[in-house]
């Protein structure tokens, strides 16, 4: 095994000792000493427990990397849809209050299906319109759960 | 006897007949829809409630409860994306047997298990109502901190062998659970100075980005998956009653532990339907199998979480407490139909409760019919090509997820849970135990503290209550044991479940590969 796949293996369980330790760290913030007589367990005692579990559990991550692990991380998989859908998740999420859900949901259920990998135009148009203004009907009409509204739509 | 019949006399009346069919649709159709729930059911329907008589608006309550808990696992059998938290158990075998091409009869898991479930739920509150809310009341938090505990042990069950792993997740849950607001002292905790996380972390966007966030990306990168996702079969069909009495004692043992749970305030049907699973997982015929697409599974998910809806009356009608969000929607309609429900009820309106227990069978067996209808309509979206099934998934989550509190804040913890939960995926970290945590975290810390401000800070003196010394040590003990068998295993060098699976999905693979070439 190479080192940059060794390296790849202990990142899981290096990442989660980091996490904790850094939680674990803040758990210790002067903001959170309780000055309440009947707080003797106060507001960080339950996740310094819990912090402490997660470190000890995950530390042994690094040295010794459970098989399942092991190849689950070295399996080769395409990532880029994904990564192309986040980021195009994002967008939305960043658009949406301003074009409104209509606009901005019709518009990424199209995209949506370009990732997943529809070619045809006309095809994914009309799903993404028909999903866009069903799901705004059935929320916004049925059940008066008032969605983004843009200047637009 | 008299009060039964009395109590037929009244709720024999098509006008409470047609309001429970309309209650079980609505509540089907509100179920399903990711982020919304129990609670968004029959508070959509509350204010029609005012102008009905009073046996019709409580058949409306009903229907739409009993429904809108079982319409849930519609989307997390099919999608993979749970209505409700409570199906979240009914996830890890439900969505494995649909990919397996077996989704219609996982519908058929999922009704049977469900009517089985609220039937003995309310035959359970027709017998044992006073009862049980009198041992209710003997929990205290320190009784149920023993219960909760009990309830986490859960987690090395859906974990397989991978234990570790599992337990790592459940700590990341716990952790998601503790962020916002302290139970006790209301200081802020985790927000880092941002005021949209300071009411906390919602369950839902979270459940719903880990699972169909998730396995939208999964499906997006894997080939191998978008091939299984092809098997699906739309419909309902029914096992064969051999199948179902293979499976008796976790029907019973579903219903059992529901109805119980139910009746405990404040715990829900999440709790319940995670013990019960726990249960199957341990003692059940086919615990081999169980996680990996077995009915057992389902069933015990189901009645479980079904099974809450009668447990849960018991508290509210016996005592006029409510136990759990819901069931303080509907007593709120009782108290504005002029009714109290409390101890008096029984006494003073006797024929009034009959006829809600009459119409709790009603609304189940109204659930069940209309299961058919309901899933073969429903299942039409799973067969559709994958590129508009995805743009589906992707649409409902986020109006699910927004939905709950209108917050687009909430769509970004989404999208943040939908990429971990994939990340988790590629490191083998289970995610249930991450819902597992989420779910009962917060009632696991908020018992715990209370408890100890009940005991001066002593932990041991939770021992002193028989009810929290068997359930705390029950735990330890099944926690001890799957830790003993993974030791054992690990000396013996038996594979993971985990890697097995792995190991036949590379081969798989390869072997797909090799075709290709």
């Amino acid at each position: 095994m190479t080192i940059r796949e060794e390296v790849a293996v202990r990142l899981p369980g290096a990442v989660l000792v980091a996490v904790a330790a850094i939680l674990l760290w803040h758990t210790f913030d002067p903001s959170y000493s309780s000055r309440l007589s009947t707080l003797k367990f106060g507001p960080v005692f339950f996740p310094r427990v819990i912090l402490t579990v997660w470190l000890l559990l995950s530390l042994p991550l690094i040295f010794v990397v459970p098989r399942a692990l092991r190849r689950s991380v070295l399996e080769h998989r395409k990532v880029w849809p994904g990564v192309f859908f986040v980021f195009a998740l994002a967008i939305y999420l960043w658009l949406l209050p301003g074009l409104g859900y209509l606009l901005a949901t019709f518009l990424f259920g199209a995209v949506v299906q370009l990732i997943a990998g529809d070619r045809k135009p006309l095809r994914f148009v009309f799903w993404s319109a028909v999903l866009t203004v069903m799901s705004w009907v059935c929320f916004e009409l049925g059940l008066e759960i008032i969605l983004p509204a843009g200047k637009w739509l | 006897m008299e009060y039964l019949s009395q109590a037929g006399g009244l709720i024999l009346d098509w006008q409470v007949l047609v309001t429970i069919l309309a209650g079980t649709a609505i509540g089907l159709v509100v179920g399903a829809l990711p982020g919304l729930g129990s609670v968004v059911a029959v508070t959509v329907v509350l204010p029609f409630t005012f102008s009905m008589d009073t046996v019709p608006s409580i058949a409306l309550l009903v229907a739409v409860y009993c429904s809108s808990v079982f319409g849930g696992s519609f989307t997390a059998v099919l999608l993979n994306t749970p209505g409700t938290p409570q199906s979240a158990a009914t996830v890890l075998d439900g969505y494995a047997m649909t990919r397996a091409g077996k989704g219609d009869l996982a519908l058929g898991w999922v009704a049977g298990g469900s009517l089985v479930g609220g039937l003995v739920s309310t035959v359970v509150l027709v017998l044992l109502a006073p009862q049980l809310a009198a041992v209710a009341l003997r929990f205290g938090p320190i009784e149920t901190f023993g219960l909760i505990c009990l309830a986490l042990t859960c987690i090395s069950g859906v974990s397989g062998k991978n234990i570790l792993l599992g337990w790592i997740g459940g700590s990341i849950g716990l952790m998601l659970g503790s962020v916002g607001v302290d139970p006790l002292s209301g200081q802020t905790r985790f927000t880092f100075g941002s005021f949209a996380v300071s009411s906390g972390i919602e369950i839902v966007p979270v459940l719903v980005g880990l699972f169909a966030i998730s396995e939208v990306i999964y499906r997006l990168n894997e080939s191998e998956a978008s091939r299984a996702a092809a098997n699906i079969v739309p419909g309902f069909k029914l096992a064969p009653m051999k199948e179902w009495l293979l499976r008796w004692k976790t029907l019973v043992s579903g219903s059992v532990i529901g109805s119980a749970v139910g009746a405990l305030p404040g715990t829900g049907a999440a709790t319940a339907a995670f013990i019960s699973y726990a249960a199957a997982k341990r003692f059940g015929r086919f615990r081999n199998d169980i996680g990996k697409g077995e009915p057992e599974g389902i069933v015990a998910s189901e009645t479980a979480n079904n099974a809450v809806t009668g447990g849960a009356l018991v508290p509210t009608l016996a005592l006029g407490i409510p136990g759990d969000p819901v069931t303080a929607v509907m007593m709120t309609a009782l108290i504005i139909q002029g009714i109290q429900p409390g101890t008096r009820l029984f006494v003073d309106t006797p024929e009034l409760v009959y006829a809600t227990f009459l119409l709790l069978i009603l609304a189940n067996l109204a659930m069940f019919l209309s299961a058919g209808v309901f899933s073969r309509v429903f299942s039409r979206i799973v067969s559709f090509p994958q590129p508009i099934q995805l743009s589906i998934i992707v649409v409902l989550s986020v109006v699910g997820s927004y939905g709950v509190r209108g917050n687009v804040f909430d769509l970004w913890v989404m999208m943040m849970a939908g990429a971990v939960g994939y990340l988790c995926r590629i490191a083998s970290i289970p995610i249930a135990p991450i819902v597992i945590g989420m779910v009962l975290g917060p009632f696991l810390e908020q018992n715990l503290r209370q408890g100890l401000i009940l005991t001066r800070g002593s932990f041991w003196a939770f021992f002193s209550s028989p009810i929290a010394a068997v359930l705390i040590g029950g735990a330890a003990v099944i926690i001890l044991t799957s830790v003993l068998f993974l030791v054992r295993d690990w000396v013996k060098g038996k594979p993971s479940v985990v890697d097995t699976q792995v190991a036949s999905f590379l081969s798989r693979q390869e072997q797909s590969d090799g075709k290709r070439r």
